[in-house]
């Protein structure tokens, strides 16, 4: 009755797995990776359980139940640690680069790397806004979430107008080094493929074309 | 002439009073000029007056000339302003956008469309000039304040400019701190033959460096010449509104007067205080 989920199960999940250990050797930041996976765990707990009671009523078996909600779960944790591998491998500056190189203009790819750089920066102020708050006596974790929602507005409001300034001053900084003054931007580090990201571009290929074609072989059988 | 404003006069639009009344001044090539008044006085907006910020980005009434190395900052794109006139703002969070500290002080340079080779030495010389070369790789965000201002200072030399104006960058650091920075940029001064305008509140720090110093008031210019001159004129005038050396105030209080003798660093103040002994 388990084997012929099993089967199926076990030839998805070690490949993805496979192939992100591999990414992981390649990339050198296996133990950051773990770390960060740690976090996820009650997530990943969450999404098993959603999919056991969200399959309760059609009343399958018991074993195709189990199958389906952990398929969920190693889809949703191949999905958080393809997010997870991307980002610790791609720093926003590079990301940059390749929306450059892939032709997207330059406006793009400067507003999400500000956006990246200044995301510690309103964090810090958001923080120093709470602290202030606090020490007049707002609560933010107390009372009915109406209330808390209420409370909030004295967070947000003080964070935006300082936004507002920031996005001046910024605009000032901008102007005065030569934003946009040439038509054909240089870059100084300029992104290039080594040996490991073809390796790597390879592994992910592979993997891919391994499940199209068990797919097509049908291998996997009782996927959902 | 580096800079040459003549009866400028500035009101932001949508405001009732004026922030510049009736500026004129003149600043020679190679000078330390250091301006100082209250906070909402007017340097910056004296200041983005001279890199053509204003008119540029922030409408208004403008009235009268200004020139900066023979160019009008009203006419001319700042981006090409920017390039004989560099400008360091307040806070260095503002002013630094990429992720490591050696892509910031590219980024200008990398805007302006050069060679790599040419950014490569221009931004060598701009980490060896603030003395910040140890930080290249870092990220801007786990710097000190000290060294994010170095950073930003380094960002706006790497483009060369003839003229550097510094809009109170010590506001965030601590005095020592500070004091470092305002000697190390008058260093720069007399080695690079730069001209340096920056606002500063705390004259003790940077009355050493100065060639210059320049009170401003509610828009105008209320004191204007040698440092040593101004600190005596405005302690004549008992005028309490900007932070005059310490020390020289209490030469004042002690009868150490004088328009050429008055001191304004430790030094002068030892020698004119032994001196009246003998």
């Amino acid at each position: 009755m388990f084997g012929e989920y099993w089967g199926g199960m076990l030839t998805v999940s070690s490949t993805i797995i496979l192939t992100q250990l591999v990414l992981l050797r390649l990339a050198r930041s296996a133990r950051y990776m773990l770390s960060t996976m740690r976090g996820a765990i009650p997530l990943v707990a969450l999404v098993f359980l959603l999919s056991l009671l969200g399959v309760l009523e059609s009343a399958v078996a018991y074993g195709e139940l189990l199958y389906r909600a952990s398929a969920s779960s190693i889809r949703f944790l191949a999905f958080l640690t393809s997010f997870n591998i991307f980002f610790l491998t791609t720093s926003p500056d590079e990301f940059g680069q390749l929306l450059l190189k892939l032709r997207i203009p330059y406006v793009y790819s400067f507003t999400f790397v500000a956006a990246v750089r200044l995301a510690p920066v309103i964090a810090d102020e958001a923080q120093e806004i709470i602290d202030a708050q606090r020490s007049r006596g707002v609560e933010f974790e107390k009372g009915n979430p109406l209330k808390r929602l209420r409370v909030l507005v004295g967070l947000f409001v003080p964070l935006l107008i300082n936004s507002l300034r920031r996005a001046y001053e910024m605009a000032e900084a901008l102007e005065v080094k030569c934003f946009g003054a040439s038509e054909r931007r240089t870059t100084y580090k300029e992104i290039r493929a080594t040996r490991r990201d073809i390796l790597a571009a390879i592994v992910i290929l592979a993997a891919f074309t391994l499940v199209l074609t068990a797919k097509s072989l049908k291998l996997f059988t009782g996927l959902p | 002439m580096a800079i040459e404003v003549s009866n400028l006069s500035f009101r932001y639009a949508g405001a009732t009073q004026w922030a510049l009344r009736n500026i004129s001044l003149s600043i020679e090539e190679g000078e330390f000029a250091v301006f100082t008044g209250a906070t909402g006085c007017g340097k910056s907006t004296l200041f983005k007056c001279l890199i053509g910020l204003i008119p540029q980005m922030y409408p208004g009434e403008y009235l009268g000339r200004v020139v900066v190395d023979g160019l009008d900052p009203a006419q001319t794109p700042v981006s090409r302003m920017a390039q004989k006139v560099g400008m360091v703002f307040q806070n260095p969070d503002n002013q630094l956008f990429a992720l490591t500290v050696e892509n910031d002080v590219a980024f200008a340079l990398e805007n302006l469309g050069l060679e790599r080779a040419e950014i490569e030495r221009r931004i060598s010389k701009a980490f060896k000039m603030m003395g910040i070369e140890d930080l290249r790789k870092r990220s801007p965000f786990e710097l000190s304040g000290g060294q994010k201002q170095r950073v930003a200072i380094a960002s706006i030399l790497a483009l060369e400019p003839d003229i550097l104006i510094l809009d109170e960058p010590t506001s965030s650091l601590d005095g020592a701190t500070a004091k470092k920075l305002l000697e190390e940029l008058g260093e720069i001064r007399r080695r690079e033959g730069i001209t340096v305008l920056i606002s500063e509140h705390r004259l003790d720090l940077v009355v050493r460096e100065a060639t210059r110093l320049i009170v401003i008031e509610e828009g105008q210019i209320v004191a204007d010449g040698e440092p040593r001159e101004v600190v005596h004129d405005l302690l004549e005038d008992g005028y309490e509104k900007v932070e005059l050396p310490k020390l020289s105030r209490l030469a004042w209080m002690l009868g150490l007067r004088g328009a050429d003798s008055i001191p304004v660093t430790r030094e002068e103040f030892v020698e004119r205080f032994l001196g009246v002994g003998k």
